[in-house]
Protein backbone atom coordinates (compact mmCIF):
# COMPACT_ATOMS: atom_id res chain seq x y z
CA UNK A 1 0.00 0.00 0.00
CA UNK A 2 1.34 3.40 -0.86
CA UNK A 3 0.92 6.19 1.64
CA UNK A 4 1.32 9.66 0.28
CA UNK A 5 2.07 12.46 2.66
CA UNK A 6 1.76 15.95 1.28
CA UNK A 7 2.92 18.91 3.28
CA UNK A 8 1.90 22.39 2.28
CA UNK A 9 3.61 25.29 4.05
CA UNK A 10 2.85 28.97 4.05
CA UNK A 11 6.00 31.06 4.36
CA UNK A 12 6.06 33.83 6.95
CA UNK A 13 4.56 37.09 5.85
CA UNK A 14 5.31 40.16 7.93
CA UNK A 15 3.20 42.86 9.52
CA UNK A 16 -0.24 42.00 8.32
CA UNK A 17 -0.84 38.60 7.06
CA UNK A 18 0.56 36.19 9.61
CA UNK A 19 1.55 32.72 8.61
CA UNK A 20 -0.10 29.39 8.15
CA UNK A 21 0.43 25.85 7.04
CA UNK A 22 -1.61 22.99 5.78
CA UNK A 23 -0.78 19.34 6.31
CA UNK A 24 -2.44 16.73 4.15
CA UNK A 25 -1.95 13.01 4.47
CA UNK A 26 -3.54 10.67 2.02
CA UNK A 27 -3.42 6.92 2.55
CA UNK A 28 -4.82 4.54 0.00
CA UNK A 29 -6.96 7.27 -1.52
CA UNK A 30 -8.35 8.39 1.85
CA UNK A 31 -7.74 11.74 3.51
CA UNK A 32 -6.49 10.60 6.92
CA UNK A 33 -5.05 13.85 8.19
CA UNK A 34 -5.77 17.45 7.39
CA UNK A 35 -4.37 20.12 9.66
CA UNK A 36 -4.74 23.83 9.05
CA UNK A 37 -2.74 26.22 11.18
CA UNK A 38 -2.96 29.98 10.99
CA UNK A 39 -0.90 32.27 13.14
CA UNK A 40 -2.81 35.24 14.51
CA UNK A 41 -0.94 38.41 15.46
CA UNK A 42 -3.86 40.05 17.35
CA UNK A 43 -3.16 37.87 20.40
CA UNK A 44 -0.18 40.04 21.29
CA UNK A 45 -2.21 43.18 21.00
CA UNK A 46 -4.55 42.04 23.76
CA UNK A 47 -1.62 42.21 26.18
CA UNK A 48 -0.27 45.43 24.67
CA UNK A 49 -3.59 47.09 25.47
CA UNK A 50 -3.52 46.31 29.19
CA UNK A 51 -2.77 49.38 31.27
CA UNK A 52 -3.45 51.75 28.37
CA UNK A 53 -5.95 54.58 28.54
CA UNK A 54 -9.25 53.90 26.80
CA UNK A 55 -8.62 56.75 24.36
CA UNK A 56 -5.42 55.03 23.13
CA UNK A 57 -7.14 51.81 22.10
CA UNK A 58 -8.49 53.06 18.79
CA UNK A 59 -5.01 53.95 17.51
CA UNK A 60 -3.35 50.79 18.82
CA UNK A 61 -5.86 48.36 17.31
CA UNK A 62 -5.58 50.15 13.93
CA UNK A 63 -2.10 48.61 13.80
CA UNK A 64 -3.36 45.02 13.99
CA UNK A 65 -4.19 44.77 10.29
CA UNK A 66 -3.04 46.80 7.31
CA UNK A 67 -6.03 45.71 5.25
CA UNK A 68 -8.89 46.14 7.73
CA UNK A 69 -7.81 48.71 10.35
CA UNK A 70 -11.21 50.44 10.24
CA UNK A 71 -12.92 47.24 11.36
CA UNK A 72 -10.64 46.99 14.40
CA UNK A 73 -11.21 50.65 15.21
CA UNK A 74 -15.00 50.51 14.95
CA UNK A 75 -15.34 47.26 16.91
CA UNK A 76 -13.16 48.77 19.65
CA UNK A 77 -15.19 51.99 19.67
CA UNK A 78 -18.46 50.04 19.81
CA UNK A 79 -17.14 48.08 22.80
CA UNK A 80 -15.76 51.07 24.71
CA UNK A 81 -18.65 53.40 23.95
CA UNK A 82 -21.06 50.79 25.31
CA UNK A 83 -19.64 51.86 28.69
CA UNK A 84 -20.93 55.40 28.23
CA UNK A 85 -24.39 56.63 29.20
CA UNK A 86 -24.30 58.79 26.06
CA UNK A 87 -24.02 57.85 22.41
CA UNK A 88 -22.16 59.29 19.45
CA UNK A 89 -24.12 61.79 17.36
CA UNK A 90 -26.21 60.71 14.36
CA UNK A 91 -23.64 62.47 12.12
CA UNK A 92 -20.84 60.37 13.60
CA UNK A 93 -22.85 57.18 13.20
CA UNK A 94 -23.51 57.92 9.53
CA UNK A 95 -19.90 58.86 8.84
CA UNK A 96 -18.60 55.75 10.59
CA UNK A 97 -20.68 53.72 8.14
CA UNK A 98 -19.12 55.60 5.23
CA UNK A 99 -15.63 55.15 6.71
CA UNK A 100 -16.33 51.43 6.99
CA UNK A 101 -17.78 51.24 3.46
CA UNK A 102 -14.42 52.54 2.24
CA UNK A 103 -12.69 49.61 3.87
CA UNK A 104 -15.09 47.06 2.38
CA UNK A 105 -14.58 48.66 -1.03
CA UNK A 106 -10.77 48.59 -0.92
CA UNK A 107 -10.51 45.16 0.70
CA UNK A 108 -13.05 43.43 -1.55
CA UNK A 109 -11.60 45.03 -4.70
CA UNK A 110 -8.11 43.90 -3.71
CA UNK A 111 -9.25 40.38 -2.95
CA UNK A 112 -11.31 39.84 -6.07
CA UNK A 113 -8.90 41.31 -8.59
CA UNK A 114 -5.44 40.63 -7.26
CA UNK A 115 -5.82 37.57 -5.03
CA UNK A 116 -8.76 35.45 -6.20
CA UNK A 117 -9.12 36.22 -9.89
CA UNK A 118 -5.83 34.59 -11.01
CA UNK A 119 -7.21 31.30 -9.61
CA UNK A 120 -10.22 31.44 -11.89
CA UNK A 121 -8.47 32.76 -14.99
CA UNK A 122 -5.60 30.27 -14.76
CA UNK A 123 -2.65 32.43 -13.74
CA UNK A 124 -0.06 32.11 -11.01
CA UNK A 125 -0.42 35.71 -9.92
CA UNK A 126 -1.96 39.07 -10.76
CA UNK A 127 1.12 40.35 -12.57
CA UNK A 128 0.98 37.51 -15.08
CA UNK A 129 -2.80 37.87 -15.35
CA UNK A 130 -2.57 41.63 -15.96
CA UNK A 131 -0.65 41.13 -19.19
CA UNK A 132 -3.56 39.28 -20.79
CA UNK A 133 -6.44 40.75 -18.80
CA UNK A 134 -5.45 44.35 -18.08
CA UNK A 135 -8.96 45.80 -17.96
CA UNK A 136 -10.26 43.81 -14.95
CA UNK A 137 -7.08 44.62 -13.05
CA UNK A 138 -7.36 48.32 -13.88
CA UNK A 139 -10.97 48.24 -12.71
CA UNK A 140 -9.84 46.61 -9.47
CA UNK A 141 -7.18 49.23 -8.86
CA UNK A 142 -9.67 52.01 -9.53
CA UNK A 143 -12.22 50.59 -7.06
CA UNK A 144 -9.55 49.91 -4.47
CA UNK A 145 -8.24 53.44 -4.88
CA UNK A 146 -11.71 54.87 -4.25
CA UNK A 147 -12.04 52.78 -1.11
CA UNK A 148 -8.70 54.05 0.12
CA UNK A 149 -9.74 57.62 -0.69
CA UNK A 150 -12.84 57.17 1.49
CA UNK A 151 -10.71 55.86 4.35
CA UNK A 152 -8.34 58.82 3.94
CA UNK A 153 -11.28 61.24 3.95
CA UNK A 154 -12.00 60.37 7.58
CA UNK A 155 -8.85 58.58 8.70
CA UNK A 156 -6.20 60.93 7.34
CA UNK A 157 -4.44 58.01 5.65
CA UNK A 158 -5.59 54.68 4.27
CA UNK A 159 -3.07 52.43 6.04
CA UNK A 160 -3.47 52.45 9.83
CA UNK A 161 -5.76 55.51 9.76
CA UNK A 162 -5.59 57.97 12.65
CA UNK A 163 -8.79 60.02 12.26
CA UNK A 164 -11.17 58.02 14.45
CA UNK A 165 -11.54 58.66 18.18
CA UNK A 166 -13.90 57.95 21.04
CA UNK A 167 -17.16 59.76 20.27
CA UNK A 168 -16.44 60.39 16.59
CA UNK A 169 -13.60 61.76 14.49
CA UNK A 170 -10.78 64.22 15.11
CA UNK A 171 -11.64 66.03 11.91
CA UNK A 172 -14.65 66.50 9.63
CA UNK A 173 -14.02 66.50 5.87
CA UNK A 174 -14.65 69.74 3.97
CA UNK A 175 -17.70 69.95 1.74
CA UNK A 176 -15.67 70.25 -1.47
CA UNK A 177 -13.56 67.17 -0.60
CA UNK A 178 -16.74 65.17 -0.11
CA UNK A 179 -18.36 66.44 -3.30
CA UNK A 180 -15.29 65.55 -5.37
CA UNK A 181 -15.23 62.04 -3.97
CA UNK A 182 -18.95 61.52 -4.57
CA UNK A 183 -18.36 62.29 -8.26
CA UNK A 184 -15.71 59.56 -8.39
CA UNK A 185 -17.95 57.08 -6.58
CA UNK A 186 -20.81 57.71 -9.01
CA UNK A 187 -18.49 57.20 -11.95
CA UNK A 188 -17.49 53.81 -10.52
CA UNK A 189 -21.00 52.41 -10.21
CA UNK A 190 -20.95 51.08 -13.77
CA UNK A 191 -17.58 49.41 -13.05
CA UNK A 192 -19.10 47.78 -9.98
CA UNK A 193 -22.12 46.39 -11.79
CA UNK A 194 -19.83 45.12 -14.58
CA UNK A 195 -17.74 43.46 -11.88
CA UNK A 196 -20.70 41.56 -10.44
CA UNK A 197 -21.69 40.29 -13.89
CA UNK A 198 -18.06 39.39 -14.59
CA UNK A 199 -17.73 37.41 -11.34
CA UNK A 200 -21.02 35.62 -11.98
CA UNK A 201 -19.77 34.60 -15.43
CA UNK A 202 -16.61 32.93 -14.08
CA UNK A 203 -16.38 29.12 -14.07
CA UNK A 204 -16.73 28.81 -10.28
CA UNK A 205 -16.68 25.28 -8.87
CA UNK A 206 -20.19 24.07 -8.07
CA UNK A 207 -20.01 22.13 -4.82
CA UNK A 208 -22.84 23.06 -2.42
CA UNK A 209 -22.11 22.38 1.24
CA UNK A 210 -24.07 22.61 4.44
CA UNK A 211 -22.69 25.05 7.01
CA UNK A 212 -23.78 27.44 9.73
CA UNK A 213 -23.76 31.13 8.81
CA UNK A 214 -23.05 33.86 11.37
CA UNK A 215 -23.41 37.57 10.62
CA UNK A 216 -24.51 40.80 12.20
CA UNK A 217 -28.05 41.90 11.45
CA UNK A 218 -29.43 45.40 11.80
CA UNK A 219 -33.17 46.03 11.66
CA UNK A 220 -32.84 49.10 9.40
CA UNK A 221 -29.96 48.38 7.06
CA UNK A 222 -27.48 45.79 5.77
CA UNK A 223 -25.28 45.41 8.84
CA UNK A 224 -21.76 46.74 8.54
CA UNK A 225 -20.68 48.92 11.45
CA UNK A 226 -23.28 47.80 13.98
CA UNK A 227 -25.97 45.23 14.65
CA UNK A 228 -26.67 42.07 16.61
CA UNK A 229 -25.53 38.56 15.81
CA UNK A 230 -27.84 36.34 13.80
CA UNK A 231 -27.08 32.73 13.01
CA UNK A 232 -28.63 30.43 10.45
CA UNK A 233 -29.46 28.17 13.39
CA UNK A 234 -31.88 30.80 14.70
CA UNK A 235 -29.85 32.53 17.40
CA UNK A 236 -30.06 36.27 17.95
CA UNK A 237 -27.37 37.62 20.28
CA UNK A 238 -26.13 40.92 21.64
CA UNK A 239 -22.40 41.56 21.79
CA UNK A 240 -22.33 40.80 25.51
CA UNK A 241 -23.86 37.35 24.85
CA UNK A 242 -21.14 36.32 22.38
CA UNK A 243 -19.14 34.31 24.90
CA UNK A 244 -22.17 32.28 25.93
CA UNK A 245 -22.21 30.53 22.56
CA UNK A 246 -18.85 31.15 20.86
CA UNK A 247 -15.80 29.46 22.31
CA UNK A 248 -12.12 29.48 21.45
CA UNK A 249 -9.79 26.55 21.99
CA UNK A 250 -6.13 25.78 21.39
CA UNK A 251 -5.26 23.02 18.97
CA UNK A 252 -1.97 21.14 18.73
CA UNK A 253 0.52 22.53 16.20
CA UNK A 254 -1.32 25.85 16.03
CA UNK A 255 -0.59 29.15 17.69
CA UNK A 256 -4.02 30.44 16.76
CA UNK A 257 -7.23 29.92 18.66
CA UNK A 258 -10.04 28.07 16.92
CA UNK A 259 -13.63 29.19 17.35
CA UNK A 260 -16.83 27.20 17.48
CA UNK A 261 -20.50 28.03 17.85
CA UNK A 262 -21.84 25.66 20.48
CA UNK A 263 -19.30 23.08 19.33
CA UNK A 264 -19.85 23.52 15.59
CA UNK A 265 -17.71 25.18 12.90
CA UNK A 266 -19.34 28.15 11.25
CA UNK A 267 -18.87 30.65 8.46
CA UNK A 268 -18.48 34.38 8.89
CA UNK A 269 -17.84 36.80 6.03
CA UNK A 270 -19.48 38.02 2.82
CA UNK A 271 -21.43 34.89 1.91
CA UNK A 272 -22.70 34.45 5.48
CA UNK A 273 -23.78 38.11 5.49
CA UNK A 274 -25.51 37.80 2.16
CA UNK A 275 -27.25 34.57 3.16
CA UNK A 276 -28.60 36.16 6.34
CA UNK A 277 -29.28 39.72 5.18
CA UNK A 278 -30.00 39.49 1.43
CA UNK A 279 -33.61 40.62 1.81
CA UNK A 280 -32.24 44.00 2.94
CA UNK A 281 -30.36 44.61 -0.31
CA UNK A 282 -31.74 47.61 -2.21
CA UNK A 283 -34.06 47.01 -5.16
CA UNK A 284 -31.37 47.38 -7.83
CA UNK A 285 -29.36 44.60 -6.21
CA UNK A 286 -32.42 42.37 -5.91
CA UNK A 287 -32.75 42.85 -9.65
CA UNK A 288 -29.05 42.04 -10.05
CA UNK A 289 -29.50 38.79 -8.11
CA UNK A 290 -32.24 37.76 -10.55
CA UNK A 291 -30.18 38.87 -13.54
CA UNK A 292 -27.17 36.74 -12.56
CA UNK A 293 -29.33 33.86 -11.35
CA UNK A 294 -27.98 33.74 -7.80
CA UNK A 295 -30.43 32.11 -5.40
CA UNK A 296 -29.90 32.84 -1.72
CA UNK A 297 -29.12 31.43 0.73
CA UNK A 298 -26.32 29.71 -1.14
CA UNK A 299 -24.27 26.73 0.07
CA UNK A 300 -21.61 27.17 -2.62
CA UNK A 301 -18.62 28.67 -0.83
CA UNK A 302 -17.26 29.97 -4.14
CA UNK A 303 -20.23 32.32 -4.30
CA UNK A 304 -18.23 34.34 -1.77
CA UNK A 305 -16.58 35.98 -4.78
CA UNK A 306 -19.95 37.14 -6.12
CA UNK A 307 -20.97 38.19 -2.60
CA UNK A 308 -17.94 40.50 -2.44
CA UNK A 309 -18.83 42.01 -5.80
CA UNK A 310 -22.43 42.60 -4.70
CA UNK A 311 -21.18 44.19 -1.47
CA UNK A 312 -18.98 46.52 -3.54
CA UNK A 313 -22.10 47.65 -5.40
CA UNK A 314 -23.90 48.04 -2.08
CA UNK A 315 -21.25 50.17 -0.38
CA UNK A 316 -20.90 52.45 -3.40
CA UNK A 317 -24.66 52.99 -3.37
CA UNK A 318 -24.79 53.52 0.41
CA UNK A 319 -21.84 55.90 0.44
CA UNK A 320 -23.22 58.03 -2.36
CA UNK A 321 -26.60 58.23 -0.63
CA UNK A 322 -25.08 59.28 2.71
CA UNK A 323 -22.49 61.69 1.33
CA UNK A 324 -24.92 63.43 -1.05
CA UNK A 325 -26.63 64.72 2.10
CA UNK A 326 -23.33 65.51 3.83
CA UNK A 327 -23.33 68.54 6.09
CA UNK A 328 -20.36 69.94 7.92
CA UNK A 329 -21.02 69.20 11.61
CA UNK A 330 -20.82 71.59 14.55
CA UNK A 331 -18.39 69.14 16.11
CA UNK A 332 -16.93 65.93 14.61
CA UNK A 333 -17.12 64.15 17.96
CA UNK A 334 -18.92 64.11 21.28
CA UNK A 335 -16.88 63.77 24.45
CA UNK A 336 -18.25 60.53 25.90
CA UNK A 337 -17.63 59.76 29.58
CA UNK A 338 -16.91 56.06 30.10
CA UNK A 339 -17.97 54.16 33.22
CA UNK A 340 -15.79 51.39 34.65
CA UNK A 341 -16.92 47.92 33.69
CA UNK A 342 -16.85 45.46 30.82
CA UNK A 343 -17.83 46.62 27.34
CA UNK A 344 -18.40 44.37 24.33
CA UNK A 345 -18.69 45.53 20.74
CA UNK A 346 -18.53 44.12 17.23
CA UNK A 347 -18.78 44.94 13.56
CA UNK A 348 -18.53 43.23 10.19
CA UNK A 349 -14.94 43.38 8.96
CA UNK A 350 -14.55 42.66 5.22
CA UNK A 351 -13.67 39.07 6.23
CA UNK A 352 -16.47 38.73 8.79
CA UNK A 353 -17.47 39.20 12.39
CA UNK A 354 -14.92 41.02 14.56
CA UNK A 355 -15.73 40.97 18.28
CA UNK A 356 -13.98 42.94 21.05
CA UNK A 357 -14.31 43.02 24.83
CA UNK A 358 -12.60 45.48 27.18
CA UNK A 359 -12.53 45.71 30.95
CA UNK A 360 -12.08 49.28 32.09
CA UNK A 361 -10.99 50.05 35.66
CA UNK A 362 -11.89 53.04 37.81
CA UNK A 363 -8.84 54.97 36.59
CA UNK A 364 -10.01 54.63 33.00
CA UNK A 365 -7.29 52.13 32.14
CA UNK A 366 -7.73 48.89 30.20
CA UNK A 367 -7.57 45.99 32.64
CA UNK A 368 -8.15 43.22 30.11
CA UNK A 369 -8.87 42.97 26.40
CA UNK A 370 -10.14 40.19 24.18
CA UNK A 371 -10.27 40.32 20.40
CA UNK A 372 -11.78 37.57 18.25
CA UNK A 373 -10.92 38.19 14.57
CA UNK A 374 -12.80 36.65 11.64
CA UNK A 375 -9.92 34.59 10.26
CA UNK A 376 -9.62 32.70 13.52
CA UNK A 377 -13.38 32.12 13.52
CA UNK A 378 -13.30 30.72 10.00
CA UNK A 379 -10.43 28.26 10.60
CA UNK A 380 -12.62 25.29 11.53
CA UNK A 381 -14.92 26.01 8.57
CA UNK A 382 -11.95 26.24 6.19
CA UNK A 383 -10.69 22.89 7.43
CA UNK A 384 -14.13 21.30 7.02
CA UNK A 385 -14.37 22.83 3.55
CA UNK A 386 -10.94 21.45 2.62
CA UNK A 387 -11.99 17.97 3.71
CA UNK A 388 -15.10 18.16 1.63
CA UNK A 389 -13.72 20.01 -1.40
CA UNK A 390 -10.53 17.98 -1.81
CA UNK A 391 -12.41 14.70 -1.49
CA UNK A 392 -15.00 15.86 -4.02
CA UNK A 393 -12.21 17.13 -6.29
CA UNK A 394 -10.55 13.71 -6.21
CA UNK A 395 -7.66 12.70 -3.93
CA UNK A 396 -6.11 10.77 -6.82
CA UNK A 397 -5.29 14.06 -8.53
CA UNK A 398 -1.61 14.91 -8.73
CA UNK A 399 0.00 16.99 -6.01
CA UNK A 400 0.09 20.15 -8.05
CA UNK A 401 -3.63 19.98 -8.79
CA UNK A 402 -4.40 19.21 -5.12
CA UNK A 403 -2.25 22.09 -3.95
CA UNK A 404 -3.90 24.50 -6.34
CA UNK A 405 -7.38 23.41 -5.28
CA UNK A 406 -6.41 23.67 -1.61
CA UNK A 407 -5.07 27.18 -2.18
CA UNK A 408 -8.21 28.13 -4.04
CA UNK A 409 -10.40 26.87 -1.21
CA UNK A 410 -8.38 28.71 1.45
CA UNK A 411 -8.10 31.94 -0.55
CA UNK A 412 -11.84 31.95 -1.06
CA UNK A 413 -12.20 32.89 2.62
CA UNK A 414 -9.90 35.88 2.11
CA UNK A 415 -7.90 35.01 5.23
CA UNK A 416 -5.21 37.42 6.34
CA UNK A 417 -2.60 35.01 5.00
CA UNK A 418 -4.02 35.30 1.50
CA UNK A 419 -2.20 38.57 0.86
CA UNK A 420 0.37 36.45 -0.93
CA UNK A 421 -1.18 35.29 -4.17
CA UNK A 422 0.92 32.15 -4.37
CA UNK A 423 1.56 31.24 -0.81
CA UNK A 424 1.57 27.48 -0.44
CA UNK A 425 4.60 25.31 -1.01
CA UNK A 426 4.23 21.59 -1.24
CA UNK A 427 6.46 18.79 -0.11
CA UNK A 428 5.66 15.19 -0.95
CA UNK A 429 6.81 12.26 1.14
CA UNK A 430 6.20 8.70 -0.07
CA UNK A 431 6.32 5.99 2.58
CA UNK B 1 2.18 72.78 -3.19
CA UNK B 2 -0.09 73.97 -5.98
CA UNK B 3 -2.96 71.49 -6.13
CA UNK B 4 -4.74 73.37 -8.91
CA UNK B 5 -2.12 72.54 -11.51
CA UNK B 6 -3.14 69.73 -13.90
CA UNK B 7 -1.49 66.44 -12.89
CA UNK B 8 0.15 65.93 -16.25
CA UNK B 9 2.07 69.20 -15.81
CA UNK B 10 3.15 68.40 -12.28
CA UNK B 11 6.13 66.39 -11.12
CA UNK B 12 5.37 64.08 -8.25
CA UNK B 13 7.91 63.01 -5.62
CA UNK B 14 6.73 60.21 -3.33
CA UNK B 15 8.44 58.97 -0.20
CA UNK B 16 7.46 55.39 0.61
CA UNK B 17 7.82 53.43 3.85
CA UNK B 18 6.56 53.08 7.36
CA UNK B 19 6.70 56.19 9.56
CA UNK B 20 9.25 54.60 11.92
CA UNK B 21 12.96 53.92 12.08
CA UNK B 22 15.15 53.87 9.00
CA UNK B 23 12.25 52.63 6.88
CA UNK B 24 10.93 56.20 7.11
CA UNK B 25 13.81 57.54 5.03
CA UNK B 26 11.48 58.23 2.07
CA UNK B 27 9.27 60.30 4.35
CA UNK B 28 12.33 62.12 5.66
CA UNK B 29 13.40 63.12 2.14
CA UNK B 30 9.91 64.47 1.47
CA UNK B 31 9.92 66.40 4.74
CA UNK B 32 13.28 67.93 3.82
CA UNK B 33 11.89 68.95 0.42
CA UNK B 34 8.80 70.45 2.07
CA UNK B 35 11.11 72.85 3.92
CA UNK B 36 12.64 74.07 0.65
CA UNK B 37 11.09 76.68 -1.57
CA UNK B 38 10.35 74.44 -4.52
CA UNK B 39 8.39 75.50 -7.61
CA UNK B 40 4.61 74.92 -7.42
CA UNK B 41 4.65 72.23 -10.10
CA UNK B 42 6.49 69.92 -7.68
CA UNK B 43 4.07 67.81 -5.69
CA UNK B 44 5.25 65.99 -2.59
CA UNK B 45 3.67 62.96 -0.97
CA UNK B 46 4.52 60.45 1.77
CA UNK B 47 2.85 57.05 1.63
CA UNK B 48 2.86 54.36 4.30
CA UNK B 49 3.35 51.11 2.34
CA UNK B 50 0.75 51.86 -0.33
CA UNK B 51 0.90 48.50 -2.11
CA UNK B 52 -0.79 48.52 -5.49
CA UNK B 53 -2.54 51.79 -4.70
CA UNK B 54 0.73 53.43 -5.72
CA UNK B 55 -0.29 52.88 -9.35
CA UNK B 56 -3.45 54.93 -8.82
CA UNK B 57 -1.54 57.63 -6.93
CA UNK B 58 0.94 58.04 -9.81
CA UNK B 59 -1.74 58.02 -12.51
CA UNK B 60 -1.85 61.11 -14.68
CA UNK B 61 1.60 62.40 -13.74
CA UNK B 62 4.20 62.65 -16.49
CA UNK B 63 7.16 62.55 -14.10
CA UNK B 64 7.31 60.65 -10.83
CA UNK B 65 10.21 60.10 -8.43
CA UNK B 66 9.88 57.34 -5.84
CA UNK B 67 12.08 57.15 -2.76
CA UNK B 68 12.19 53.99 -0.67
CA UNK B 69 14.48 52.14 1.71
CA UNK B 70 16.12 48.89 0.62
CA UNK B 71 18.17 46.27 2.38
CA UNK B 72 21.37 45.54 0.50
CA UNK B 73 24.35 43.48 1.60
CA UNK B 74 26.45 44.95 -1.19
CA UNK B 75 26.24 48.58 -0.10
CA UNK B 76 26.82 50.27 3.27
CA UNK B 77 23.84 51.88 5.02
CA UNK B 78 23.17 55.35 3.71
CA UNK B 79 24.20 54.55 0.14
CA UNK B 80 21.80 56.09 -2.35
CA UNK B 81 21.12 54.12 -5.51
CA UNK B 82 19.18 55.10 -8.58
CA UNK B 83 17.58 51.92 -9.83
CA UNK B 84 15.42 50.62 -12.61
CA UNK B 85 12.33 48.60 -11.59
CA UNK B 86 14.14 45.48 -12.79
CA UNK B 87 17.10 46.20 -10.52
CA UNK B 88 14.77 46.84 -7.60
CA UNK B 89 13.32 43.38 -8.02
CA UNK B 90 16.77 41.90 -7.35
CA UNK B 91 17.03 43.65 -3.98
CA UNK B 92 15.20 42.71 -0.79
CA UNK B 93 13.08 45.79 -0.30
CA UNK B 94 11.71 46.67 3.13
CA UNK B 95 8.29 47.29 1.65
CA UNK B 96 7.42 43.63 1.32
CA UNK B 97 3.92 44.27 2.59
CA UNK B 98 1.63 42.13 0.52
CA UNK B 99 2.35 43.73 -2.84
CA UNK B 100 5.73 45.37 -2.31
CA UNK B 101 7.15 48.15 -4.44
CA UNK B 102 8.93 45.83 -6.88
CA UNK B 103 5.77 43.78 -7.49
CA UNK B 104 3.67 46.92 -7.74
CA UNK B 105 5.96 48.37 -10.42
CA UNK B 106 5.90 45.07 -12.30
CA UNK B 107 2.11 45.14 -12.18
CA UNK B 108 2.16 48.74 -13.38
CA UNK B 109 4.38 47.72 -16.30
CA UNK B 110 2.02 44.86 -17.19
CA UNK B 111 -0.85 47.34 -17.25
CA UNK B 112 1.15 49.96 -19.14
CA UNK B 113 0.16 52.24 -16.30
CA UNK B 114 3.50 53.63 -15.16
CA UNK B 115 4.31 57.31 -15.73
CA UNK B 116 6.35 58.10 -18.86
CA UNK B 117 9.24 59.24 -16.67
CA UNK B 118 9.80 57.24 -13.51
CA UNK B 119 12.83 57.75 -11.29
CA UNK B 120 13.48 55.31 -8.50
CA UNK B 121 15.80 56.32 -5.66
CA UNK B 122 16.68 53.70 -3.06
CA UNK B 123 18.57 54.37 0.16
CA UNK B 124 20.26 51.33 1.66
CA UNK B 125 19.45 50.60 5.30
CA UNK B 126 20.44 47.81 7.69
CA UNK B 127 17.81 45.21 8.54
CA UNK B 128 16.59 45.81 12.10
CA UNK B 129 18.22 43.28 14.44
CA UNK B 130 15.13 42.90 16.63
CA UNK B 131 12.24 45.30 16.57
CA UNK B 132 12.50 48.39 14.36
CA UNK B 133 13.77 51.51 16.08
CA UNK B 134 11.32 54.36 16.49
CA UNK B 135 13.67 57.02 15.13
CA UNK B 136 15.88 57.28 12.09
CA UNK B 137 19.62 56.62 12.58
CA UNK B 138 22.13 59.47 11.90
CA UNK B 139 23.69 57.88 8.78
CA UNK B 140 20.30 57.44 7.14
CA UNK B 141 19.22 60.93 8.17
CA UNK B 142 22.33 62.33 6.47
CA UNK B 143 21.56 60.33 3.34
CA UNK B 144 18.01 61.72 3.34
CA UNK B 145 19.28 65.31 3.53
CA UNK B 146 21.75 64.65 0.72
CA UNK B 147 19.15 63.12 -1.55
CA UNK B 148 16.65 65.89 -0.81
CA UNK B 149 19.16 68.54 -1.89
CA UNK B 150 20.05 66.57 -4.99
CA UNK B 151 16.39 66.21 -5.97
CA UNK B 152 15.76 69.88 -5.28
CA UNK B 153 18.57 70.85 -7.67
CA UNK B 154 17.28 68.36 -10.21
CA UNK B 155 13.79 69.88 -10.29
CA UNK B 156 14.93 73.47 -9.75
CA UNK B 157 18.51 73.86 -11.02
CA UNK B 158 18.61 77.59 -10.30
CA UNK B 159 17.89 76.98 -6.62
CA UNK B 160 20.49 77.65 -3.98
CA UNK B 161 20.64 74.24 -2.35
CA UNK B 162 24.03 73.00 -1.19
CA UNK B 163 25.25 70.22 -3.48
CA UNK B 164 26.33 66.96 -1.89
CA UNK B 165 27.69 63.74 -3.45
CA UNK B 166 25.11 62.36 -5.83
CA UNK B 167 23.30 59.06 -6.10
CA UNK B 168 25.22 56.24 -7.78
CA UNK B 169 23.61 54.73 -10.82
Amino acid sequence: MTSRRIRIDVPALTRVEGEGSLRLEINDGQLVELGLSIFEPPRYFEKFLEGREAKEVVDIVARICGICPVAYQISALNALESLSPQTASPWVQRMRRVFYCGEWLQSHALHIHLLALPDFLGFDNAIAMAQQHPEPVKRGLKLQGLGNALIRLFGGRSVHPVGARLGGFHHAPALDEVAELVDGLKAAQQDASDLTRFCASLPLPDDPQSFICVALHHPDRYAIESGEIRTSTGLSLRADQFEQHFHETHKPDSTALWSDLDGQPYLTGPLARLNINHVQLPDFLQTRLSEIGLTLPSGNMFHSLIARALEIELVLHETIQILEEYEYPEAPYTALPLDPGTGCGMSEAPRGLLWHRYELDKKGLIKAARIVPPTSQNQARIEADLHRSLTAFGLDNDEEALRLRAEQVIRNYDPCISCATHFLTLERVET
Amino acid sequence: MNTNLPSEQAQLIIGIGSPFGDDRVGWEVVEQLQRMDLPPEIRLLSLDRPGVELIERMRGHAQVTLIDAVHSEEHPPGTCLELTPEQLHLLACTSTHGFGLADTLKLGQSLDALPPSLQLCAICISPPKQSPAAIITPAIQTAAVTLARQLALQVHPSGTYTMEPSCSR
